[in-house]
């Protein structure tokens, strides 16, 4: 290499203005926070090593915490214009010489003058909805802009375009541990190993998430770093966002129109930032963080967008908890009421989340075994909190990930065996030695997930202040062979009526309703009859002509025939135009719903042909699994296809979001 | 301008019903229900199943959002009561299998089985039918099971009257081919509904009930039948038989249409005339019986409202013969004759006392098991009785000892013996918690009041009298109650009407004597008399008789 960079580097800074300064900084410190290496991971492809949230997502995350817990406290949740400094985004000039450069990036901020895309590309990959929502969104502002603008479903767009791309726009969530939803997996799979370069291409990411998780936003960071490895060029740094994403959303989506509508990246644009709730914090003036951006006006309007309310956590009493199985049932459900005073905002199909609180006897065993005291107190997280509050309510201690059990070995410095354990597990057999500070053991511990249930009331027929819940007895054996019942489950029976619970929403865009006038077919075995539920009693109230046909199945019919009368009651007064169950404990030959399926196949494929809309809810495997079989063989059947191509016609109707998915 | 003929919903029923098909097949279908379409749940009783629903656990299972739990009754058809060690160990299978696991014996010598869920109907009939036994018209409005003594040592006459009873119950069979399209999925044969010359479309108004006694014995309990048949025996041999027509014991409290009858003597028929009697006396009720009422369809208000010389001259019409003078006769017992006994031809039969025909085991005694292994041996019949109890009949000398020792295993060979009289005597209804029509408790209560009722006597000092009492959850009168010494007819929970007064072999009905009462009232009341019977009684003379005699009820 005979270019001197150190030099050029210099001569570049000495051009560029105050603002262009302050944008090359957040550049470099995102190149380096970010740790990429400007050739893709021949590896890749091989056994993932454990996934670690990068320092970005874990700033760009405790930015939006202490934002949170900020506006919280200002009993606003929106800081907009709030003139709030924060120093949460300072980035030190040190960090900013990168080891590696990635050349072509700076190539074109040299070459850069005014250029202008004219074609962009939105790509979306939502489980819920809400990636597609905004994607919609932004396609109309780029359109108005004068921009061509193609949306495609990450599941629908074909990777060999990219070639061909100018601009690619990803909107991606993030699921479970750190992935892509099950409609971008391929996509995510395809960028990873992808070794062709992408030097033609422009980009940037809107990653949503949720802070809740230890791998906050890791789909949307991968694909930006996959993207960036393979030489395409970032127009906009990654926006990060947590469940309220309205507004971090809107910035984003803001800053890339703006850097549109003047030009790819000239002197006049505007700048960047890293978290981009920063962006908002900037609407004062320099505030340290030295990120300021132009596209105040944009903000303005973002500053407009309603909170989504996603974060939210309601306050209800649950009013009613009663065991929906006869005395005979081999597992107990239970159906759970909670009302609230104040209103919720959901719908059906949506899902309410749950933090539970661990077993105050397991929390007491572990503070003991570990010799502490639980009146102490410990930094977790940048919070101060007791050592028994974390325990109880905030630290998970079953079933630790593995990252968290790599942690516990670093710190014990003991083998610990390849399984997920719980820490009382690791407290009894694998103790640390007394010279380890216990605390350490404590500050690695990660949060407690919320555990989610689709919710089996409606609105319309049960009130706004109003969830129902169905939820099955769990009991499986933990790496140490111990019988142990599910975490959340047991601690929702646990509850008896008259007890203070929270919970929060999360909505579903994508298992909605179908209009009034629709047919719809509801698959729902076991819980999965809980958003069914849900649509039978919200069409019923708001006299949806469309008709019904549901699938239900269970062990036992006189004894775990789920919500029976009210179904019963549904069937007789004709909202529930057809109704097929199966019972797989009756008799000596097994049925289930798949079974139902097959026997009526001629019927249900009318009724797809006649546009009705189908469903599913319930345990992902081995019943979605065989009922996509099942649903694969009757259109084989009755439309003479070939199972290839029988599969491309489920597949149609999924991504024509005419098969609509809520497995777990 | 004619008269308009009110149909019943029943009646409609029926004639809507395409040979008793209705849509049956279709209730079977329908995945989302346990219960059958209403008007099959009509239908299903003529073949030979009721559905039922467990009274105990509505209340609990409606909090649950849970339907009642329907489950089927099923009735065999066994005419005289007997069946083979196959078709006895296949019926305690399929109660196994698909019921509650026990095999009741009815007061009609035939079997039952619970609890059988919607989707188990099918491969309950199938298996039975693997071994030839049917549930056809055991329930309805058709003939039922025709029962016949049970006493086996008198064996020449007792072979001949079970081939009438097969006769009878063959030739008053429904031709419908129904049971066997529904059940066993055989081919419809015809088009058209089959031709059924006895039954026609409407079937009877009513139940109708056969009974066969060979005198001494009424255990049959001939005169609560419509057509009750005495044998009549000379020089050895049955020649012919006495026969009565009319009995029947439902009534509905509080409806003063209703009551009990005990059949009316007709006269005499000969043996080779019987079975046409009996087919025109059927033809008379069904052409004449009231179908606009089914409380006042039973053939003994037909004799009422017809009077008994019209309704007796029109058999004789249709039948082209008259009935002789009757012949003598005399009933000693209703009771069987418990333990080992040998008959003409040497075989050995060993009557075992079952309580309320619950084949269970439980602490004291393990009679699902004995019978079990019984059945296993296949060397021995299973006659069952009108007391609700079972004969292991037909057993070689040189196997009896095989036969007793698993008895004595199980502990029931002297079972009789540690019995007292009285139970030995009694009889209940199923009543709770599947019987849809009960008041009060029948089979499940019964055998804790004769505890009470045990020591009662004991205090009384009338311990060992044999006294006929029998329970009822409702005026049905399934369990024959108003034809015992004693008998508790269910008016609400816990709470029965006392009747006294009827005689010990089964020819008088008995009276009510007092109301409503709980436990403590039936004690209190039986207590004083037989403190009264223990001083004023006439030797010999039985309770019954007693209450008569001391007008405590009148005739």
């Amino acid at each position: 290499m005979d270019r001197d960079l150190k030099k050029e580097f210099k001569e570049i800074v000495k051009v560029a203005s105050p603002k262009e300064r302050i944008w090359m900084f957040g550049f470099l410190e995102a190149i380096v926070e970010e740790g990429y290496t400007d050739t893709p991971n021949p590896d890749s492809g091989k056994e993932a090593p454990a996934k670690k949230e990068s320092e970005a997502a874990s700033e760009a995350k405790k930015a939006i915490i202490q934002k949170q817990n900020q506006s919280s406290s200002t009993g606003n949740n929106q800081t907009a214009n709030a003139g709030t400094k924060t120093d949460s985004s300072y980035i030190s000039m040190a960090t900013l010489v990168a080891p590696e450069q990635n050349k072509s990036n700076v190539a074109v901020l040299q070459k850069s003058g005014s250029e202008s895309v004219k074609t962009a590309t939105i790509v979306f990959g939502t489980e819920t909805g809400n990636s597609k929502k905004l994607a919609s969104q932004l396609q109309n502002r780029l359109k108005s802009q004068g921009l061509k603008v193609k949306v495609s479903s990450t599941n629908q767009y074909n990777p060999k375009d990219l070639d061909k791309e100018e601009l690619l726009l990803t909107i991606i969530s993030t699921h479970g541990d750190g992935d892509p939803p099950e409609a971008a997996r391929k996509f995510h799979e395809t960028l990873k190993n992808r070794k062709e370069a992408l030097p033609n291409l422009k980009y940037s990411v809107l990653a949503l998430g949720d802070t809740s998780y230890p791998l906050f936003c890791k789909a949307g960071e991968d694909v930006d770093v996959f993207l960036y490895r393979m030489g395409a060029t970032r127009i906009q740094n990654i926006a990060m966002c947590d469940v309220d994403f309205e507004e971090t959303a809107n910035e984003w989506m803001d800053s890339v129109s703006n850097l549109l509508a003047s030009g790819l990246p000239s002197s006049s644009t505007q700048g960047y930032g890293q978290s981009q709730n920063s962006i908002s914090d900037a609407h004062s003036s320099n505030n340290g963080n030295g990120i300021i951006t132009e596209s105040s006006n944009g903000l303005a309007k973002s500053g407009q967008s309603v909170s989504s309310n996603a974060r939210k956590f309601y306050s209800g009493t649950i009013t009613q908890s009663i065991d929906l199985t006869d005395a005979s049932a081999s597992k107990i459900i239970r159906h759970i009421e909670i009302e609230t005073e104040e209103d919720i905002d959901y719908l059906p199909g949506d899902s309410a989340g749950f933090i539970p609180k661990n077993d105050l006897k397991e929390v007491s065993a572990i503070i003991k075994g570990l010799r502490l005291s639980g009146e102490d107190s410990i930094l977790w997280r940048k919070e101060n909190i007791s050592i028994q509050a974390l325990l109880e309510e905030k630290a998970s201690i079953r079933y630790l990930s593995k990252r968290v059990m790599d942690s516990l070995e670093a710190i014990t410095r003991k083998k610990l065996p390849n399984k997920r354990l719980d820490l009382i597990d690791i407290v009894q057999n694998f103790p640390p030695h007394d010279s380890i500070a216990k605390e350490t053991i404590l500050e690695i511990l990660e949060p407690i997930t919320p555990r989610y249930y689709s919710i089996s009331s409606s609105p319309e027929a049960h009130g706004k202040n109003s969830v129902h819940l169905t939820v099955a007895e769990v009991d499986f054996q933990n790496a140490q062979g111990k019988n142990q019942k599910g975490f959340c489950s047991d601690y929702l029976f646990e509850m008896t009526e008259g007890t203070a619970i929270e919970f929060r929403i999360q909505k579903n865009n994508n298992f909605r309703l179908p209009a009034s006038d629709v047919n719809a077919i509801y698959i729902g075995p076991g819980t999965g009859i809980a958003p069914f539920r849900s649509f039978l009693f919200e069409r019923d109230s708001l006299a949806h002509s469309g008709k019904n046909w549901l699938f239900f199945g269970n062990r036992n019919f006189s004894y775990d025939f789920l919500y029976q009368t009210e179904l019963l009651e549904f069937f007789d007064s004709g909202v529930l135009t057809k109704f097929n169950t199966a019972f797989s404990r009756d008799n000596s030959k097994k049925v289930y719903v798949q079974d139902r399926i097959r026997e009526n196949g001629k019927e249900l494929v009318e009724w797809l042909d006649n546009g009705a809309i189908l469903y599913i809810c319930g345990s992902k495997e081995p019943m979605s699994i065989d009922v996509d079989k099942a649903l694969v063989e009757i259109f084989m059947l009755e439309k003479n296809l070939k199972k290839a191509e029988a599969e491309i016609f489920l597949n149609n109707l999924i991504e024509t979001e005419r098969y609509k998915k809520d497995v777990y | 301008m004619p008269e308009e003929i009110k149909e019943s919903a029943a009646e409609k029923a029926k004639r809507l019903s395409q040979g008793l098909r209705g849509s049956l097949r279709e209730s079977l279908l329908d995945e989302h229900t346990g219960s059958l379409r209403e008007q099959d749940q009509l239908l299903i009783k003529f073949h030979g199943i009721y559905q039922q629903d467990d009274r105990d656990r509505r209340a609990e299972r409606e909090e649950k959002k849970l339907d009642k739990h329907y489950t089927f009754m099923i009735r065999l058809r066994i005419p005289g009561g007997s069946i083979g060690p196959v078709h006895y160990e296949r019926s305690q299978k399929i109660a196994g299998d698909y019921g509650t696991g026990t095999l009741k014996i009815t007061t009609r010598q035939t079997l039952q089985v619970h609890g059988i869920i919607k989707s188990n109907l099918k491969p309950t009939i199938k298996s039975f039918n693997e071994v030839f036994l049917d549930s056809i018209a055991a329930c309805g409005d058709v003939n039922r099971n025709v029962v016949a003594t049970a006493n086996p040592t008198n064996t020449i006459h007792h072979t001949e009257i079970n081939q009438l009873a097969n006769e009878i119950s063959k030739q008053l069979l429904p031709k419908t081919r129904a049971y066997y399209e529904i059940w066993l999925d055989q081919e419809k044969i015809a088009e058209k509904s089959e031709e059924d010359p006895l039954y026609k479309e409407l079937y009877l108004p009513r139940k109708f009930k056969i009974a066969i006694a060979v005198p001494p014995w009424n255990d049959v309990d001939v005169y609560a039948n419509d057509i009750g048949l005495i044998a009549v025996e000379e020089a050895g041999k049955i020649i012919g038989y006495n026969v009565l027509a009319g009995g029947g014991l439902g009534t509905t409290h509080g409806n003063e249409k209703t009551y009990p009858r005990i059949g009316s003597m007709l006269g005499y028929v000969s043996k080779e005339d019987v079975l046409k009697f009996v087919y025109e006396i059927v033809t008379t009720q069904r052409d004449n019986g009231n179908r606009e009422d089914r409380k006042l369809s039973r053939l003994k208000y037909t004799i009422d409202r017809m009077g008994l010389g019209n309704f007796k001259a029109e058999v004789e019409k249709r039948v082209g013969k008259s009935f002789q003078t009757e012949k003598n006769f005399q009933f000693n017992t209703r009771s069987d004759s418990y333990g080992w006994a040998q008959d003409s031809k040497g075989l050995w039969h060993f009557t075992l006392f079952v309580e309320n025909g619950l084949i269970v085991d439980n602490d004291t005694s393990k009679i699902k098991t004995a019978l079990m292994e019984v059945a296993q041996t296949r060397r021995a019949i299973f006659r069952f009785t009108c007391n609700q109890n079972v004969i292991l009949s037909d057993i070689l000398p040189k196997d009896l000892n095989l036969i007793q020792s698993i008895l004595e295993k199980y502990k029931l060979d002297k079972i009789h013996e540690t019995t007292s009289n009285i139970r030995k005597n009694s009889m209940a209804c199923v009543a709770l918690s599947t019987c849809p029509l009960a008041l009060a408790e029948g089979q499940r209560y019964l055998p804790l009041f004769l505890d009470k009722l045990e020591n009662l006597m004991e205090e009384c000092a009338v311990k060992e009298e044999a006294i006929t009492i029998r329970m009822t959850g409702c005026p049905n009168g399934c369990a024959r109650p108003y034809m015992a010494e004693i008998g508790l007819v269910g008016t609400s929970y816990g709470h029965y009407n006392l009747h006294l007064g009827a005689d010990f072999q089964g020819k008088r009905l008995n009276q009510k004597y007092k109301e409503n009462l709980d436990e403590a009232g039936i004690l209190q009341e039986l207590k004083g008399i037989f403190n009264q019977f223990k001083i004023d009684r006439n030797s010999n003379e039985s309770f019954g008789d007693f209450c008569l005699r001391k007008e405590l009820v009148k005739a």
